[in-house]
Order: structure tokens, then C-alpha cells, then sequence
């Protein structure tokens, strides 16, 4: 089905606007000169982009993709990989993260496939591990595990 | 200029360079993967590097994955960039008529040659700009950054409205953290990481590469590239180069075109490319023969989208916009570097800049030999590698890499959720070109306009200094010229259509 993303742009535009707009009270008059204007004139413009809407909207499919369910794994996955890897640790985070999404996007399913996809993500941290800590010396959190 | 030589004929230095020229031909030859994620995924690999071995190593990737691009374009007819999407019109035909490994070469010439012209105009024009940018003021830098963020919105996105509203935003993402004059902290929603302002790299590896990726895990089943069998050709090279030297016109015309689009903030390879085709098939005395396999179409399109690349640092070094997408992310790795793009880093740092200039023209020279060398092998190589293991595996690089920035996880969370917002705007029509470049330019905006309102306050009429200098006038009109053209464009098209009608 498509849907009128002239309205929904403006509606982020306009709720973006707002969320700003309510922590301008507390600043100073020259830290909150040019923000006044920018806020302004993005509300102007989604506003503008709600009219639009109305008027001669631009319509699309959102989201379009033959593989849906990939694709939101992939999300979540990411999701949690990011927000846990301080707590966990990182190479235990990085390794069960990539492991599961080239397992998601793998053609076989089977368990040769997913030891497959095991060692190729065992191989590309250690490297990568290897790259970054000892050449360009970033010091990777371990958090409770490694 | 002779340290700048010193520096950059080091035997590490080439060889990084090679590596990242191979590295960003592979990148380039994979369609989807554009030359600025390239950059962007690269960029903190080069963090312990010194600043011209980061920046040449840069310049060659960017320069190797522009080119790269034609791989593909010609051999399967999918461009790798959309700088190559030109190069099918006459590349695949080409390879149709068994006529590849000629198209290839004569590809290699083009981007080459035209790269070499690109630099040149870098070198050439960058300095007297960069004499013209130390007059500007604070009401001169507003009016840049303004002129920046619409030409940008005008060209990159279908709606002018969503282009502009794109880089509006942008601004308003710039504005967290401390303000530049005023020194309040301003909108961090309590998050301590984001006192110091959003770090850039971060968001542009969201925006660049997350959407692109989960694109291509959307479409997994489509994306496997098909591989072709080039038919060896006698006296290829020899040919190749007769392609694009025997009648030169359309060689350095295209070269021209493609380096003035180059220097033009938000224009690029990919409008560069059929600009030149357009111009090359309209000026031809046989222009029925384009899009059936002449070589001049090739030519045409791929000395163009390479001429870009070093004229789109123009605009960077000499102003400090950022030209390109490619650009903005240079923009953020000469901020890691502790360097500040502007007319002050001529006589500041000069051997950087210098350095900088001398190894994008051996990034030429790189490609030239290489592609000459093992053009259609690094093709062959690319279609080996599957899209189920190049999804995963860059996200865990933008993982990495924006945590290595300052490692900070915060700055992985940005990166991560930055990039799901670019995914999501993207199905609303907003493109990430102009949102970054109102980010990178949000900061000169700002400045500029509460230090030009302070000297206006000081005269007596505050918003009159923005009008009235003649720097400020002229970078007005050009504004206004750059908001109008998508229309006059249309009118245009409707009058032609009317009179065809």
C-alpha cells in the first residue's frame, strides 16, 4: 500500500521542532540566537512538507523488501550487539553478533552451514581483534566475560 | 612543496597507497557499496597513522573505488557507483561485442587521464581560492555554509523541499553540545557523551553504510553478482589508448566538464558522468552510434567521474565544505587529525595539504597500473565474494570503527541508531547527502551568523552586514540561483515537451 511520506516526513519534522524547542529555555541569549531561527524554520518546512501532503502528496511503498524478516533480525541483533558489548564483553558480544547474522543471511541451513559461519566469524575477530589492539592500540571493553 | 615530496615518495607510504588502491577498487566494483563507505569504514584505520599517510591512503581508496565502479558497469551492466551508471551505455554493449577487455582498458585510460586532469585543478585553482577565502568574514562563512547545504538539497534529492528540510535538520543535529559562542550546553538529553557534540564520523558511518546494508540483506536472494568471461583481445592496450588520445577532444572536454562539476559543492561523479556523455554524444558526428558500443562513451563518462575527485577537495581545503559525501567524511578525518579544512591550512600546514595533493596524483598512476595490470581480476574477485558475508561483516567493521573513534560505546550507539534513522528518512524521500552536510556545516552556520550579528549590533543594524558586503551579495545570489535551477530545469523540460508535443 503506498503511504503519503510528505506527511510523515513533516510530522517528524514538526515533532524534531517541538523536542528541541522545549530545552530552549534555560540558554543563554547567544546560545539559543541561531538555534531559535534553525527550529523555526524547520517547523516552517514540515509544515510546508504537511500541506503538501494535502495537496499534491508523494506517495510510496515504505519498507520494500523481499526479505522482511531478515531484515528485522539483523536489527535486532545489531541492537543488542551495541547496547551489551560494554557489559558482556566484546569479543563474546561480536562473535555470538556476527555469527547469528551470517547465519540469518546464509543460503544453507543446516549445521554444517552455521560451523561455517562460526569459524569465518571466529576468523574475521581475531583479525580485526588483533588489527586494533596491537596496531592501532583501541582498548576493547571486556566486560563480565571477554 | 619539497617535504610534501619527501613525505609521500616513502616506501610505506606506497604501499599503503596500493593496498587502499586495490581496496577501494574492489569496494567500488561492488554494486551498492559506494566510494564514500569505502572512505568511511577506512577512516579509522588511519587514525595512528600520520596525517598525510591517513590522507593519501584516503585519496587512494576514494580514487580506486570511483573508478572500480566501471568494472561492473561494463562487464554485467550494474554500475558499481552511480558515477559509472554512464559507462553502461557503451561499456556493456562493448562487452556484448566481445569487445570487453577493451572497453576496460579504455576505461583505465579514461580515469586515469581525467583523474590527473581533476588533481591539476586542485593544485592550479585551490591556492588563488584559497587567497580569496582569507578575505571572507563571519557574515561571508554564513552565507557559504547557506550556499553549501541548497545546492547540495537542489541536487541530490528529487524534492527540492525534502533536500532542504534534509540539511535544516542537519543543523539542528549539529547544535548538540556546547554552543560556540555562548557555551551553554545545549540539548543532550542528559547524555553526558553528547557535551562535546555529536562525534561526525559516527553518524556519517550510520548514515552512509547501515541503510545500504540492511538494504542489501532486504534483497539478498537479488544480489548475487554474475560472472562473465572476457574474451582476450589482441593489441588491446594499444587500442584502449588510441581511444582516448587519437582525437583527445573528447578526452579533455570530458575531463573539463567532469572537474567544474567537481568544484561545484553537492555535485559529483554521479552527475558528472552524464553530463559528459550527454555532451560527448551531442558534439559526436555519429551520434547514433552511442549506446551500441562507442568507445567515446566511455570515455566520455569515466575521464569525467575520475576528474571529480581531486577537484572536489577544492571547495574543501580552500573553504572547508565539504564538496561531496566523500568529501564530508575527508572533512571528519582532517578533524581527527587535529587539522581544520580552510584557507588556513595552506600556510599552517602546508606539507599536509601539499602531501595531500601529490599523492592523489599517484593514486592516478596507481590506478592506471593496476587496472591495466588486474582490472578484470579484482572483478572476478569481487563476484567470489558473497553478499551474505559482506552484510555482516560491514557492520562489524562500522561496530568497530565508531567505537575506535574515541572508544566510546556511545558513539557505536549513535552510529547504530543514526544509521536506522537515515534507513527510515531514506523511505521518506530524504537523502543523507544534504542531512550530513547540514551536520558538517551546522557549526560554520552558527558561527558565522551570531559573530556576523554581533558586528552588526556593534554598527548599529544588526542583519544589515549580511547584506550588504559584496562577498555576501554575490554568495546570495548564487543561493538563490542554486535553489531556483531545479525549477528553471523544469519549466525548461515542460517548454521542450511542449514543443515536441
Amino acid at each position: 500500500m503506498k503511504r503519503n511520506t510528505d506527511l510523515y516526513g513533516g510530522l517528524f519534522m514538526i515533532f524534531i521542532s517541538l523536542l528541541f524547542w522545549s530545552k530552549l529555555s534555560k540558554l543563554n541569549e547567544y546560545s539559543k540566537l541561531f538555534p531559535i531561527i534553525v527550529i523555526i524554520v524547520l517547523s516552517i518546512l514540515g509544515l510546508a512538507l504537511i500541506i503538501k501532503s494535502f495537496v499534491k502528496a508523494s506517495r510510496s511503498e515504505l519498507f520494500v523488501v523481499d526479505d522482511k524478516k531478515s531484515v528485522i533480525l539483523i536489527v535486532l541483533v545489531t541492537f543488542a550487539w551495541v547496547f551489551l558489548f560494554k557489559k558482556i564483553g566484546f569479543a563474546v558480544t561480536s562473535f555470538v553478533a556476527l555469527t547469528s547474522l551470517l547465519c540469518i543471511l546464509s543460503d544453507k541451513r543446516n549445521i554444517k552451514a552455521y560451523f561455517k559461519c562460526a569459524i569465518i566469524s571466529a576468523v574475521e575477530i581475531v583479525i580485526l581483534y588483533m588489527i586494533f589492539s596491537n596496531i592501532l592500540y583501541v582498548p576493547f571493553p571486556k566486560g563480565l566475560l571477554f | 612543496m619539497l617535504d610534501a615530496f619527501i613525505a609521500v615518495f616513502n616506501f610505506k607510504l606506497i604501499i599503503f597507497m596500493l593496498l587502499g588502491t586495490i581496496g577501494g577498487m574492489i569496494a567500488g566494483a561492488l554494486p551498492g557499496f559506494s566510494a564514500t563507505m569505502a572512505v568511511a569504514l577506512i577512516v579509522p584505520f588511519t587514525f595512528v597513522m600520520d596525517p598525510i599517510t591517513g590522507l593519501a591512503v584516503l585519496g587512494a581508496i576514494y580514487t580506486g573505488a570511483i573508478y572500480g565502479g566501471c568494472f561492473p558497469a561494463i562487464l554485467v551492466n550494474t554500475p558499481g557507483t552511480p558515477s559509472s551508471i554512464g559507462t553502461t551505455f557503451d561499456g556493456y554493449p562493448m562487452t556484448r561485442n566481445g569487445r570487453g577487455e577493451e572497453a576496460l582498458h579504455t576505461a583505465t585510460f579514461a580515469s586515469a587521464g581525467g583523474g590527473l586532469i581533476g588533481v591539476l585543478v586542485l593544485i592550479f585553482l585551490s591556492i588563488p581560492l584559497a587567497r580569496v577565502a582569507l578575505k571572507f568574514g563571519p557574515p561571508e562563512y554564513f552565507w557559504l555554509a547557506m550556499f553549501g547545504v541548497t545546492i547540495i538539497a537542489s541536487l541530490s534529492s528529487k524534492s527540492l523541499l525534502k533536500g532542504i528540510t534534509g540539511g535544516v535538520l542537519g543543523f539542528l543535529i549539529s547544535m548538540i553540545g556546547i554552543a560556540p559562542i555562548g557555551g551553554d550546553v545545549r540539548f543532550t538529553m542528559g547524555i553526558s557523551t553528547f557535551q562535546g557534540g555529536v562525534e561526525i564520523l559516527s553518524v556519517l558511518i550510520g548514515f552512509f553504510c547501515i541503510p545500504e546494508m540492511l538494504r542489501i540483506a532486504g534483497e539478498i536472494r537479488k544480489n548475487k553478482l554474475a560472472d562473465v568471461k572476457v574474451e582476450r583481445q589482441t593489441g588491446v592496450i594499444k587500442k584502449a589508448f588510441l581511444n582516448n588520445f587519437q582525437k583527445p577532444v573528447n578526452f579533455l572536454k570530458s575531463s573539463i566538464i567532469g572537474s567544474f562539476i567537481g568544484v561545484l559543492p553537492g555535485a559529483g561523479g554521479n552527475i558528472a558522468n552524464l553530463v559528459a556523455y550527454s555532451e560527448a554524444q551531442r558534439s559526436s558526428s555519429d551520434p547514433e552510434s552511442f549506446g551500441t558500443g562507442n568507445p567515446a562513451g566511455v570515455v566520455a563518462t569515466e575521464s569525467s567521474n575520475n576528474a571529480t575527485v581531486g577537484s572536489a577537495m577544492v571547495p574543501l581545503l580552500t573553504l572547508g565544505i565539504p564538496g561531496s559525501p566523500a568529501a564530508a567524511v575527508l572533512y571528519g578525518a582532517l578533524l581527527i587529525q587535529g587539522l581544520t579544512p580552510g584557507p588556513e591550512l595552506f600556510t599552517t600546514n602546508a606539507t599536509v595539504v601539499y602531501g595531500f595533493m601529490i599523492a592523489l596524483l599517484v593514486a592516478q598512476f596507481m590506478i592506471l597500473i593496476l587496472g591495466l595490470a588486474m582490472g578484470k581480476n579484482i572483478y572476478s574477485a569481487v563476484t567470489k565474494i558473497p553478499a551474505g558475508v559482506l552484510v555482516p561483516s560491514v557492520i562489524f567493521l562500522s561496530v568497530l570503527g565508531s567505537f575506535a573513534i574515541r572508544n566510546n560505546v556511545m558513539d557505536v550507539i549513535v552510529m547504530f541508531i543514526s544509521g536506522l534513522i537515515a534507513y527510515t528518512l531514506k523511505e521518506f524521500g530524504f537523502h543523507a547527502g544534504p542531512i550530513v552536510l547540514g551536520l558538517i556545516l551546522g557549526p560554520i552556520a552558527e558561527k558565522g551568523f551570531v559573530q556576523g550579528y554581533l558586528m552588526g549590533v556593534a554598527s548599529g543594524q544588526p542583519l544589515m552586514i549580511f547584506l550588504t558586503r559584496p562577498i555576501s551579495i554575490i554568495l546570495i545570489i548564487i543561493t538563490i540561483m542554486a535553489v531556483s535551477w531545479p525549477y528553471i530545469r523544469m519549466l525548461r523540460e515542460k517548454k521542450h515537451k511542449g514543443v515536441t508535443i
